[in-house]
């Protein structure tokens, strides 16, 4: 019958047991091997991050990175397994049984009943028993490596958590004063100023009314145009920005007016379309309505990421982009770059949007400034374009409708093109020039040549 | 069975091996690997290919054994014109008592417990193959007769290899069947002293019977009884394997200079005469060591060079020897 030979067990255990020490020993060697590596490594990262103003959490990643590393490759390497045949030679050879370690290893873990086997394990156990496996794998010291290791992961730490590096300071501060200044804006108007408020809704309640005051007394063209004025003033009150609401308003959207300013908008309008109202109120409210729609307008387009900012000025800097900024509306205008030929063809041109009611920037882009891609063009697709026209445009080509040396000069002429002083998303309304105020003896001459008479 | 007997028997073997082998060391002299070789092939049931240049003992080598253990000898000087009827013996025609006439079987020298087969080589191929049957399957038949040799059956085979004209060299089939191909080597200086004041004083010196058949069949059968570890036994098939040019254990030299390499019967050989080192240390198992001890003899004669091996006079020591080295124990 079949059986474990009994000095087997006393075998095994003492080949598992020179297996571990065996294994502790090559591990600790490697270990200490590789330990002051990893250690000088996160130095090494810890300098640089602390240089390069990286945040502290890289430096301590790597600390943290490098000893969990050694600290699996400990782990895995120490777990208890099967001792294979390859491990039980070469404990057999390195504690000088001549292979009876291995052979005996090998039959231990087999069953039978074979005298000669059983001799074999007998005499193997008795010689396992009288090994100092200890004494043979001797653990490994190391106390420079340990030393070592110890005295730079700590330094790593040091250098992680001490004061930060130079360029981390100066790239904090902006952040910060963004956001200080972003804190210590004013609070947003979220109306209008309380006696303009109060005289609008009089105003209102006069026109439901019938278009006569509380004395009932009709109100006068003059105080129209006088309150027509106190509304074109709210352009320079606080709040305001750049004569428009501020957009952070608190409640309102990018591009909506507050509700209270709708709604008095929405009642002026109302009061401007009351048949029972003179001509001149009705213009007086529908102007009013007006103005107030405009002034509530919120700008989105102003960055406010200072990031944005930096790349707007920096996109200022490239090679079309000449002037600083935008001084007058001329000047950010119209930068034409048209087809030199005379067929015209596929002509590029880029313009800024003088659309008032869009409220977009002009920007730069193939095409013209477009809502969407305006300010997104890519300089190196607006130097090839300019590229290509110059050289067509110096070319010498008539093109068949080409009649008259005179036209032909005109399109052979340096058509340099240039476009100068547009600023991508610079362009501001409230910087715009508002049109000559006409005189005040000829409003009323005005005002009858532009209304429809009833 | 018990551990005790095993380990007693163990003793006993190695005992009478060790007296085997100073024995015959005390006529031969300078030859103690060889002697201890012959023995183990003796004991393992094989038969040895003695090979070097006239003069070195190889046939006192063989008359010491059968002196010392008492053993039927004979000894066969191969020639070119010996027949096989000469080796294996031949039908007579006998008269009888009663004056009729019979044939009777006449015993060659094959019927010998060790029979010496000087310079196989000069032999015909057809003589050679007459040793086939007898050293395979200890018998020999002679027409429709099947004659069984005595056992302890042990062929020791010499031949001269510088001698080359006029001989035929063994076929394939006749050297794998020998267990060992053994080199005897020049003696040195010193052995040399030895050999001439034991040869040319007026006596001789005489050695002792120190073992028998029954006792050389009895260490036969311990030695088979011997454990070898799947591992080590792995090895030696590692080796005979790594001997084939088209195995992935074959190194460099095997794969450019051997056409065909060494049979079953090497890893047959390899762990039986293991075994037998391992008694011989007084151990019940088998080695890796007791394995790369016995791989010269028992694999080179079962490497066939092929054409650039032969051109380049690559020995087969060096490709085991190579091999050896290559094989991951």
């Amino acid at each position: 019958m079949a059986r474990m030979y009994p000095a087997g067990h006393v075998v095994r255990a003492g080949v598992a047991r020179a297996d571990r020490l065996r294994r502790s020993r090559e591990t600790a060697r490697r270990l200490w091997r590789a330990a002051p590596i990893a250690a000088a490594l996160s130095v090494a990262v810890a300098g640089t991050s602390r240089w390069a103003g990286w945040p502290v959490l890289v430096p301590l990643g790597a600390v943290a990175l490098a000893g969990a590393s050694l600290v699996g490759y400990v782990y895995s390497t120490r777990r208890d397994h099967a001792v294979s045949d390859v491990a039980a030679a070469e404990i057999d050879a390195e504690a000088g049984l001549g292979g009876e370690l291995r052979s005996a290893h090998w039959f231990s873990e087999r069953e039978g009943q074979n005298p000669w086997i059983d001799l074999h394990l007998g005499r193997a156990a008795e010689r396992v028993q009288g090994i100092d496996w200890a004494q043979l794998y001797p653990a490994v010291r190391a106390n420079r490596a340990k030393t070592a290791s110890a005295v730079m992961a700590l330094g790593a730490l040091v250098l992680a958590l001490s004061v930060p590096g130079r360029i981390g300071i100066q790239a904090r501060t902006p952040a910060t004063t963004t956001t200080a200044a972003r804190t210590q804006r004013p609070s947003s108007v979220t109306s209008l100023p309380p006696d303009l408020q109060k005289e609008l809704e009089a105003l209102l309640k006069l026109a439901e009314s019938g278009g006569t005051a509380s004395g009932g007394k009709a109100l006068t063209a003059s105080e129209l145009r006088d309150l027509l004025a106190r509304i074109d003033k709210l352009r320079g009150m606080p709040g305001l920005k750049d004569g428009k609401l501020d957009p952070n308003t608190p409640g309102s959207k990018p591009g909506e007016m507050p509700g209270d300013l709708k709604a008095l908008t929405e009642r002026l309008k109302r009061a401007s379309e009351m048949g029972s109202l003179s001509p001149e109120l009705k213009d007086a409210f529908a102007e009013a309505a007006q103005k107030l729609a405009d002034a509530s307008k919120t700008q989105p387009t102003s960055p406010k990421d200072p990031q944005e900012a930096l790349a707007a000025a920096d996109a200022q800097k490239g090679p079309a982009g000449e002037s600083k900024s935008p001084g007058s509306q001329e000047e950010n205008s119209v930068k034409a770059v048209k087809d030199a030929s005379a067929g015209g063809g596929a002509g590029v041109v880029m313009m800024s949007s003088q659309e008032a009611s869009s409220g977009k920037d002009p920007g730069l882009g193939l095409g013209g400034g477009s809502a969407q891609n305006s300010g997104r063009g890519r300089m190196a697709d607006l130097g090839a374009a300019l590229r290509k026209e110059t050289i067509e445009a110096k070319t010498d080509n008539p093109g068949e409708n080409v009649e008259t040396e005179m036209r032909r000069n005109t399109e052979r002429g340096d058509a340099t093109v240039a476009y100068t002083k547009v600023a991508p998303r610079a362009f501001e309304r409230g910087r715009s020039s508002a049109p000559p105020a006409v005189p005040e003896g000829r409003r009323a001459a005005v005002h009858s040549y532009f209304t429809r008479k009833q | 069975m018990t551990p005790t007997a095993v380990g007693e028997s163990i003793e006993q073997f190695r005992e009478r091996f060790v007296r085997i082998t100073q024995e015959v060391g005390r006529r031969i002299v300078g030859h103690e690997e060889v002697v201890n070789l012959t023995v183990t092939s003796l004991v393992a049931g094989g038969h040895v290919l003695l090979e070097g240049i006239p003069g070195v003992g190889k046939t006192s080598l063989v008359h010491t054994l059968a002196d010392v253990l008492h053993l039927g000898f004979s000894r066969i000087q191969f020639t070119p014109d010996l027949m096989p009827a000469d080796i294996v013996g031949t039908n007579i025609v006998q008269e009888g008592p009663q004056g009729g006439t019979f044939f009777e079987f006449q015993r060659g020298p094959i019927f010998a417990n060790v029979v010496l087969a000087d310079e196989i080589n000069r032999a015909t191929p057809k003589t050679q193959s007459a040793l086939l049957e007898a050293m395979q399957d200890i018998s020999v038949s002679v027409g429709r007769t099947t004659y069984r040799l005595d056992e302890p059956f042990l062929v020791l085979a010499t031949q001269n290899p510088l001698e080359m004209e006029g001989t035929y060299p063994l076929p394939e089939a006749q050297l794998d069947r020998f267990f060992f191909k053994l080199k005897v080597l020049y003696p040195s200086e010193a052995s040399m002293h030895d050999i001439l004041e034991r040869t040319t004083r007026d006596a001789a010196t005489p050695v002792s019977r120190v073992a028998d058949g029954p006792a050389i069949l009895e260490m036969r059968h311990v030695a088979r009884s011997v454990a070898i570890a799947r591992p080590v036994q792995a090895y030696a098939i590692r080796l005979t394997l790594g001997s084939h040019p088209d195995s992935p254990y074959a190194t460099a030299l095997v794969k450019r200079y051997v056409r065909y390499g060494a049979s079953p019967r090497a890893a047959q050989a390899l762990v039986l005469a293991a075994k037998i080192q391992a008694l011989n240390r007084g151990q019940a198992f088998v080695s890796i060591d007791d394995i790369r001890a016995v791989a010269l003899p028992a694999l080179r004669h079962r490497i066939l060079l092929n054409f650039e091996g032969e051109a380049d006079e690559v020995s087969t020591d060096t490709i085991v020897n190579e091999l050896l080295a290559g094989v991951a124990p």
